[in-house]
């Protein structure tokens, strides 16, 4: 009797050593909500969107007193987001099944958490912090996978505002970094598509979308996007990622030797 | 004698100044500041009218923001800045020292 009692206690050990030990979340989504419910929104008028813009892509020097604020207030917010992009998933759990009526509200919260990234990214450089600069940088660029995973063009679309800031400020700031970083950029860029994302995959779901969507409903109209135009931003993000490639390569390196 | 009548053509026939009126003196000033602040706020209701609203921000829709992305792409970025300010209250406005339940004495 004592031996069964010993093994059913070890084992009943063992199920709350288990459960004790669960894994935390992979799907990255559910992080970035956490850190979209602590954010502080900036003011959204157009004179300071364009100031964080600027900064962001490196067009800009960085602006404390302007701008140092909405980088403290979002702090807690940041540091969620940037942890999350090293999980190995994300998914949004969109309900494409309502077609047109799908809530998307995600793609706006990541737009202004991605912008808030790319100026903290910027104020880090300014300081000196080259290091944790790349590191927000490369946050950025892993962010903007995940708000593109399994969506459709406008996921892609908004995903983009957040990469292509992030690519142009590490191309200014290629000159400066050390071969450890010049590396670390290079494997993350390695790991995108050349053009920023899949955009023949999201045409493809947008089509599907609107086909089941029309199965539910024959009514519903909505253009598909034009093809040229979507072209158009691949490669303008083709682009922004080769400037960037070509920053980092050695060669780039002996010709400002010269 | 031709002298005379050359000087005296040069004279131009003139109306006599009016009679200085008190009450319109008195006036004069108050009047003056009427037609100013007439004009300022003409001037203010009309820059008013005139002045750019905001754009409403679109439903955050699949359908609502793919069309905005494909109509006007450059309003997209606006539109979602614009919109993130309404989807979730500020957690730390909820919070804040006017919202907290009082303790119990």
């Amino acid at each position: 009797m004592k031996i069964v009692t010993t093994i059913v206690l070890a084992g009943l050990m063992l199920v709350a050593r288990a459960d004790a030990q669960a894994p935390a979340t992979t799907n990255a989504a559910l992080r970035y909500w956490m850190a979209f419910a602590l954010m502080k929104d900036p003011p959204s008028d157009q004179a300071t969107m364009e100031l964080f813009d600027r900064v962001a892509s490196g067009a800009s020097a960085w602006d404390e007193a302007k701008l140092g604020k909405f980088v403290d207030d979002n702090r807690e917010a940041l540091q969620i987001m940037q942890r999350a992009t090293k999980l190995p998933s994300c998914d949004w759990g969109l309900e494409y099944e309502l077609g047109p009526n799908t809530p998307i509200a995600h793609l706006a919260k990541a737009r202004v958490l991605g912008r808030l990234n790319g100026v903290e990214a910027a104020r880090l450089d300014a300081r000196g912090e080259r290091a944790s600069a790349v590191d927000v940088w490369l946050a950025g660029i892993r962010f903007s996978q995940h708000v593109a995973n399994g969506g459709t063009l406008i996921s892609l679309l908004s995903a983009r505002l957040s990469l292509s800031p992030a690519l142009k400020s590490l191309a200014r700031a290629a000159p400066r970094l050390d071969t450890s970083e010049r590396q670390q950029v290079e494997a993350a860029l390695r790991a995108i598509p050349e053009s920023g994302f899949d955009w023949a995959d999201a045409m493809k779901r947008e089509a599907e979308v609107l086909a089941t969507a029309k199965k539910r409903d024959p009514k519903i109209t909505a253009p598909m996007p034009n093809q040229s135009s979507v072209d158009k931003v691949a490669n303008d993000v083709r682009a922004e990622r080769k400037q960037l490639l070509d920053a980092l390569s050695p060669a780039s390196g002996a010709q400002r030797g010269r | 004698m031709d002298d005379l009548e050359a000087k005296l053509r040069e004279f131009r026939p003139r109306r006599p100044a009016t009679i200085p009126d008190e009450r319109l003196q008195l006036l004069r000033g108050p009047i003056w500041v009427a037609a100013v602040a007439a004009i300022a706020a003409v001037m203010l209701i009309a820059s008013w009218i005139e002045r750019p609203r905001p754009q409403p921000a679109p439903a955050a829709t699949l359908g609502a923001l793919t069309a905005l992305a494909l109509e006007s792409p450059d309003q997209l970025d606006a539109a979602l800045t614009r919109m993130s300010g309404t989807l979730l209250p500020d957690v730390h406005d909820a919070l804040g020292p006017a919202r907290q339940p009082k303790e119990s004495q």
